[in-house]
């Protein structure tokens, strides 16, 4: 699904889109301080609701998902998401144990670093080039 | 009435004394004493002869009277009728010899001869009647032919008379002896009858006690459900405690319903298969088969089911599963006794609930501490100062130490609950110590610690998890070098036997006292030479690891002496090695 991107600026358009859910807001902004420091363009949710909200107006690269979310889950989301856009890469990142991740999805399980951000963009997220 | 009684006492058909045998001969004597001296037509024609007669009846009465007040001389008294005869033969020929009217008065002693058991006695009588017919003495009339015809004629009459009476006797004894034979034997029967009756008696009386405890007892259970079966699962004994787990009574169930009705269809077709469809005594119901087949191969077992009351409700369940055998040790049922565990499923569902909370609440926090310190530390725009960076790896590196301590309390509990998992594969152990080792060099390299490896089996194969067996590897490794003071070593052996791939830990440390040996695994237990020395943990590590050891079904040992080291041995089942 290509969604047209509009009036963004044409360096952006190089840049992956991540969109970052996470209801703890120390850890949404921490992701979103990684993801930046890496070179990405940025956007979080902290519920899955407004994820869904978001990611119909513009689509992203990456969805980084938080489980354990208020409401809809995260294992919800990541079903919805991956129905609505199959392009749209899925990394999970949790406190919980990774086998209770859903299958088929990167991982970045919490605590989360730097240099695992940078890894799991070098091994899922082609368009990604790191700086 | 007294003395008739004494007469039924003396006068005993079968046993009579001499006495009573000699009175009628005595009698008969006097009576003929009496008719001689009456009798103007007979008279004593030998006085001496008639009185040594009279004499010898009057001792022979008298010894009859002795031998029957004397029971012992009894034996003797055969002596009595032959002494009659004697002194018969004497009176006769003192009363005209072998024209004395007294010639029959010998057939009493003689009856009495031939009567005694033996057929000896016949010939005593002849003689006894010879000697009677005979003027023994010589003190009668001089004997004609005719007396001597007739003393031998008389007695060979008298002997013939003395057999039939001595069979008659002898036959009649046996008839006597026959009849008392089977009074006893009844007597007999008649006693063992009453003491069967009186055995069996006691013996209803004890089971019937039995019977009464046993019942009890199983009313008394009433937490517990204890259904009995025949061999077709058909219920014979419900208990109170399964009319209260079930909902049914006991005349609603005894005999109507089977056991298997009461359990979860797919549990048991889940079973069944598992067992590969178990034979027994029910090919119909499978699931019977394979409810019961531990306990029908003799050994009781205890598993999870889940029970489906009357109403429907479901109840978790633990049952063991027993045989009911009879006399001859043939299968004639089984026992089902359940216990309601729904409860403690739901404890144990709330404590890993708990756990999973809880290391969800401490880790989220955590994560934040340890991902803005990142963002410090490699903050590029505003670098930090070499005392701040100092500072800032302080607090990163207890954040972690926090962060594994928890992970550990969170994997211990998971061990506890039974609820942690083993992703098995097949794993080459070599390359997993080895990355074990260099993980581990820094920590050493600081500690001044030299680590070997010695590797004798590098294809060594176990089938198991790579993340789980890597973390035991790591403690036991990181344990080693955290006991070892400096300059010390520690040996990291692979090798493997026919079963097991064996890692064996050596290093040159402090050492465990033996006596705490068998403690060393238990949850938070710490060593004396660890305390003692300062050695910081909290003595989760040896537990987590040993978990892990036993979930592969592997073994963990440990040898010790303090001063010298210790060696952990990690024994895991080998599988084949890889096709190359």
């Amino acid at each position: 699904m290509i969604i047209p991107v509009g009036t963004a600026a044409p360096e952006r358009d190089q840049r992956v889109r991540v969109l970052i859910v996470d209801d703890s807001d120390d850890q949404r902004n921490l992701l979103r301080r990684y993801f930046e420091r890496a070179g990405c363009d940025v956007r979080d949710a902290a519920t899955a609701e407004i994820a869904i909200e978001a990611y119909a107006l513009v689509t992203p690269d990456l969805a980084v998902i938080d489980l354990i979310l208020p409401g809809m889950t995260g294992w919800q989301l990541a079903v919805r998401l991956g129905a609505d856009n199959p392009e749209c890469i899925i990394a999970i990142t949790s406190v919980l144990d990774v086998e209770d991740y859903p299958d088929r999805h990167a991982s970045l399980p919490k605590p989360v670093s730097g240099a695992h951000v940078r890894q799991m963009l070098h091994d899922f997220v082609p368009k990604w080039h790191a700086a | 009435m007294k003395a008739y009684r004494w007469v039924l006492e003396t006068v005993r058909v079968d046993n009579a004394s001499p006495f009573l045998k000699q009175t009628p001969f005595a009698v008969a004597f006097v009576g003929a004493v009496i008719i001689v001296m009456a009798s103007p037509s007979i008279n004593f024609t030998v006085w001496t002869s008639a009185l040594i007669g009279m004499w010898g009846v009057i001792l022979s009465t008298g010894l009859a009277a002795l031998f029957s007040y004397v029971p012992t001389l009894a034996r003797l008294a055969i002596l009595i009728p032959a002494l009659d005869l004697i002194a018969l033969s004497a009176f006769r020929s003192g009363t005209g010899g072998s024209m004395s009217p007294f010639g029959s008065l010998i057939i009493l002693p003689v009856i009495w001869i031939a009567a005694e058991p033996g057929r000896r006695y016949i010939v005593i009588a002849a003689i006894g009647t010879a000697i009677a017919l005979t003027d023994l003495l010589g003190l009668g009339t001089t004997a004609t032919s005719g007396d001597l015809l007739r003393s031998v004629f008389a007695p060979i009459i008298f002997a013939i008379g003395a057999a039939i009476i001595n069979e008659v006797a002898r036959q009649g004894r046996v008839q006597v002896e026959a009849v008392r034979r089977l009074a006893e034997e009844r007597e007999v029967m008649l006693r063992g009858a009453d003491d069967y009756t009186k055995r069996l008696r006691e013996n209803e009386a004890q089971l019937r006690a039995a019977d009464k405890l046993t019942r009890s007892v199983l009313d008394a259970v009433t937490e517990q459900s204890v259904v009995g079966t025949d061999v077709t699962g058909n219920i014979d004994v419900w208990n109170p405690g399964a009319e209260r787990m079930l909902g049914l009574t006991a005349p609603e169930a005894q005999y109507k319903r089977f056991i298997y009705d009461f359990h979860l269809a797919d549990e048991l077709d889940e079973r069944s298969r598992e067992l590969n469809y178990p034979p027994g005594e029910t090919v119909l119901t499978p699931g019977f088969s394979a409810l019961v087949e531990s306990a029908r191969l003799g050994t009781p077992e205890v598993r999870q089911w889940t029970y489906v009351r009357a109403d429907g409700l479901h109840v978790s369940v633990d049952v063991a599963v027993t045989r009911r055998v009879n006399d001859a040790g043939e299968t004639t049922g089984y026992l089902f006794v359940a216990t309601d565990v729904t409860q403690a499923l739901e404890v144990s569902r709330l404590k890993d609930e708990f756990v999973g909370l809880i290391s969800h609440e401490l880790r989220t926090p955590l994560s934040s501490i340890l991902g803005y310190l990142e963002l410090l530390r490699e903050d590029t725009d505003e670098p930090l100062s070499e005392e701040q960076m100092m500072y800032l790896s302080i607090a990163e590196r207890n954040a972690h130490r926090l962060l594994r301590l928890m992970g550990d309390l969170l994997f211990t509990a998971q061990v506890g609950a039974n609820s942690f998992n083993i992703d098995a594969v097949a794993l080459e152990v070599a390359p997993l110590v080895r990355a074990s080792i260099e993980s581990a060099n820094p920590v050493a390299v600081a500690q001044g610690v030299t680590m070997f490896a010695e590797v004798t089996d590098d294809l060594a194969v176990v089938n198991g998890d790579p993340t789980r067996i890597g973390q035991a590897i790591d403690n036991l490794l990181s344990n080693a070098i955290k006991f070892t003071p400096r300059g010390g070593r520690v040996t990291v052996a692979v090798s493997s036997d026919d079963e097991h791939v064996v890692v064996r830990l050596t290093d040159t440390g402090m050492g465990i006292p033996a006596n705490e040996l068998d403690q060393l695994f238990s949850r938070f237990f710490r060593a004396s030479t660890a305390t003692r020395a300062a050695v910081p943990g909290v003595g989760l590590g040896l537990t987590i690891t040993k978990a892990i050891v036993d979930a592969h079904g592997g073994s963990l040992d440990v040898e010790s002496e303090v001063g010298v080291g210790t060696t952990f041995i990690v024994r895991l089942p080998k599988v084949p090695a890889l096709a190359e």
